[in-house]
């Protein structure tokens, strides 16, 4: 790489190494990711080359940017434009206490990239905190498209086998393979709720098992009448008729009520219910100011 | 010629048994949705069949639609220097709806706000940036670049690539994508192919549209295999980082595949003349000519063709013009045009047979069957003729 000077490692990506890097050129901080290609392998890793393909196309101020892709003789590097931290280690540095107005800030840059991404044909797929990255100025920006990919209409199936599971919703815990962008939303509810509660996550379960008792707790059992087809989703199994024990004023007690309503639009076991980021940005929680 | 095709045999090769388990496997994954669509070699699975018609019966209010205004603000205006830095820039999605809706009271997406397959929210406006994005994919005519490519090598590879996409079961996404990198990768290269190196870029071409659509693990050895061993393992590798690079590493390019879906779901066109469309315009893919036409109107054309296939009377409706964005009159030129091509392909190419082939099975409807409409365009039967002035998309 004799364009960029490395700083420093930053982490692992879905499938190669990041560094912090300064442009020789311009003296621009960047990141680069690396991506090794060995012969042995599989060639170019598809999930490499699918991040690559999307985020040529989207360019939006809430999904980070790629520079520039440069090819050399066994790996490609992906520069990124570079941001100070992710949203994860931004809980960290809060000590439990988040101002709701940078909480809805946050909530409301989230869905912005998350509309564009859905209405360019991009699924993310893989959001939670650490694919979230922020800015010293309060900015955020989607990253990580490791697992996301373009999608046709009508949606195909495509594989269950998505979505960190603390961030996976209650149709793909079952192994449902037909979703669209109604996955994404309930990734964005367990976000909500856990930046408003300023780090805390919303479910975090052990296994799959766990995870979908977590969520059936919270919001009670799903069953045919309220999830038509729901028996038929690859891995159902049925779970005892949990009734909600913690009102959400007790789960997110820093939410305001319309903050509190949105939420629950968010994290609807149905996805046919769900609601779209589009939408979710035009609720009273973001329109009306004046509500703390 | 020096490529390879089976069909020409008369009888299946046997794949490698690694190929078996991999079909094994996609039997059991690789359902889709519509229970209808013809999918010969796929066994739907009943549990997730039920499932879809489940979803399908099910409604949810509507509430959820709502004016898309401020949203759409916020698109275009959501980074105003990222187009001049953007290599391939970002085209913001076009704000106002058509002012002249043709026709005012009919919103299917709306219709289809209860089905989740539709992703009715944001359909219109995937379309839209399709649209906006084919200018990227633009096809430059490179026969001046690569003189010794005949128009027929390139047919005989896509008829090839073809029988690759039925062999291993790939989505049609992946074979219009791959022979839309193909002919990318030609523009943006001159004057070295031969046509055994024009199969290594075809393979190349066709692995990355693998990987970029398909569910399935990458298919390299059923690539190898079907390339009869020619190269190897590192060089179908360097090959496909040469095509990544050569083709901006950008794979999304709209497909005219694609298009014409929407145009038979819009109009709620039953499956046989659907599949007599797919038909035409999988036959038009093997046309060095069409390479260089909009891939919604391509699209658009074949929609037409099988119409006028089905009913001589058939007028192109204002849905169609709604959802295509094209009058009739852009469209006609090119479906006489197209009807002429298939017409010299079926008198001179009667070796490229893989696609009748395909079509004329039960579960396609017979469609390459189906008696083409009289060749209207005056042209001499052999040859395929200038292409009607169109714009471009």
């Amino acid at each position: 790489m004799l364009k960029y000077d490395k700083l420093e490692k930053i982490g692992e990506g879905t499938y190669g190494t990041v560094f912090k890097a300064r442009s020789k050129d311009s003296g621009e901080v960047v990141a680069l990711k690396r991506v090794k290609l060995d012969d042995d392998d599989e060639g170019v890793p598809s999930s490499a080359l699918r991040e690559i393909c999307i985020l040529r196309e989207l360019k939006h101020r809430n999904v980070v940017r790629l520079y520039d892709v440069v090819h050399s003789e066994n790996k490609l590097t992906l520069v990124f434009e570079y941001c100070d931290q992710d949203l994860k280690k931004f809980f960290d540095s809060l000590n439990g206490y988040i101002d709701q107005q940078v909480a809805r800030s946050l909530m409301m840059q989230l869905l912005r990239g998350l509309s564009f991404c859905h209405a360019h044909h991009v699924l993310h797929r893989d959001l939670k905190p650490q694919n979230l990255l922020i800015n010293t100025n309060g900015s955020l920006k989607l990253a990580d498209f490791g697992l996301a990919r373009a999608f046709g209409i009508p949606v195909r199936c495509y594989s269950a086998e998505v979505v960190t599971l603390w961030y996976r919703p209650p149709d793909v815990l079952f192994g449902g393979k037909l979703y669209n962008t109604s996955i994404d939303m309930w990734s964005a509810g367990c976000i909500f709720a856990e930046i408003s509660n300023a780090g805390r996550p919303l479910f975090p379960g052990a296994d799959v098992d766990d995870q979908l008792k977590r969520i059936f707790r919270q919001l009670g059992t799903p069953t045919e009448d309220s999830w038509p087809s729901l028996t038929q989703l690859p891995d159902y199994k049925p779970y005892p008729l949990y009734h909600p024990a913690l009102t959400w004023g007790q789960v997110v007690p820093n939410l305001s009520s319309k903050g509190r309503d949105l939420l629950q639009k968010f994290l609807m076991c149905n996805p046919t219910g769900r609601i779209d980021a589009e939408s979710a940005l035009r609720h009273p929680y973001f329109t009306d100011v004046n509500d703390a | 010629m020096m490529l390879r095709s089976k069909a020409k045999n008369g009888t299946n090769i046997p794949a490698p048994d690694q190929n078996k388990k991999r079909k094994q496997e996609t039997q059991q994954a690789e359902f889709i949705v519509h229970p209808t669509e013809p999918q010969p070699k796929k066994a739907p699975s009943k549990g997730l069949s039920e499932l879809s018609n489940g979803i399908l019966d099910f409604q949810i209010d509507s509430t959820k639609r709502v004016s898309k205004a401020p949203i759409k603000e916020e698109k275009e205006n959501a980074n105003p220097t990222v187009n001049k830095a953007a290599p391939q820039g970002v085209d913001a999605i076009q704000l106002s709806s058509n002012p002249t809706d043709p026709c005012p009271n009919f919103d299917y997406d709306a219709e289809e706000a209860g089905n989740p397959d539709s992703v009715s929210e944001y359909a219109m406006d995937i379309f839209r940036y399709y649209k906006s994005r084919e200018k990227h994919f633009r096809i430059a005519d490179y026969r001046a670049k690569h003189p010794k490519i005949e128009p027929t090598t390139r047919a005989i590879l896509v008829d090839w690539l073809v029988e690759l996409q039925e062999t291993f079961e790939l989505n049609h996404e992946t074979l219009y994508n791959t022979v839309k990198i193909l002919d990318i990768y030609l523009t943006n290269t001159e004057n070295f192919m031969t046509p055994e190196e024009l199969q290594r870029i075809a393979c190349g071409a066709m692995f990355v549209a693998a990987k970029f659509d398909e569910r399935g693990p990458p298919i390299i050895e059923d690539i190898l295999y079907m390339a009869n061993d020619r190269f190897d393992r590192e060089v179908l590798f360097a090959t496909e980082r040469d095509v990544f690079k050569t083709i901006n590493f950008d794979l999304g390019a709209p497909l005219s595949y694609r298009y014409l879906r929407r145009l038979g779901r819009v109009t709620r066109l039953d499956m046989a003349t659907l599949t007599l469309a797919r038909y035409l315009l999988e036959m038009s893919l093997l046309v060095y000519e069409y390479a260089l036409v909009s891939s919604s109107r391509m699209a658009a054309a074949a929609y037409l063709l099988a119409m006028k296939m089905k009913d001589p009377a058939f007028k192109w409706t204002p849905v169609l013009e709604k959802y295509s964005g094209y009058k009739g009159s852009d469209v006609v030129p090119l479906m006489e045009h197209l009807n002429h091509s298939i017409i010299y392909i079926k008198r001179n190419w009667q070796q490229l047979n893989n696609i009748r082939d395909k079509y004329a099975h039960d579960v396609f409807f017979n469609a390459s069957l189906v008696k083409l409409p009289e060749d209207t365009t005056g042209v001499a039967p052999n040859v395929i003729g200038p292409l009607p002035q169109m714009s471009y998309p």
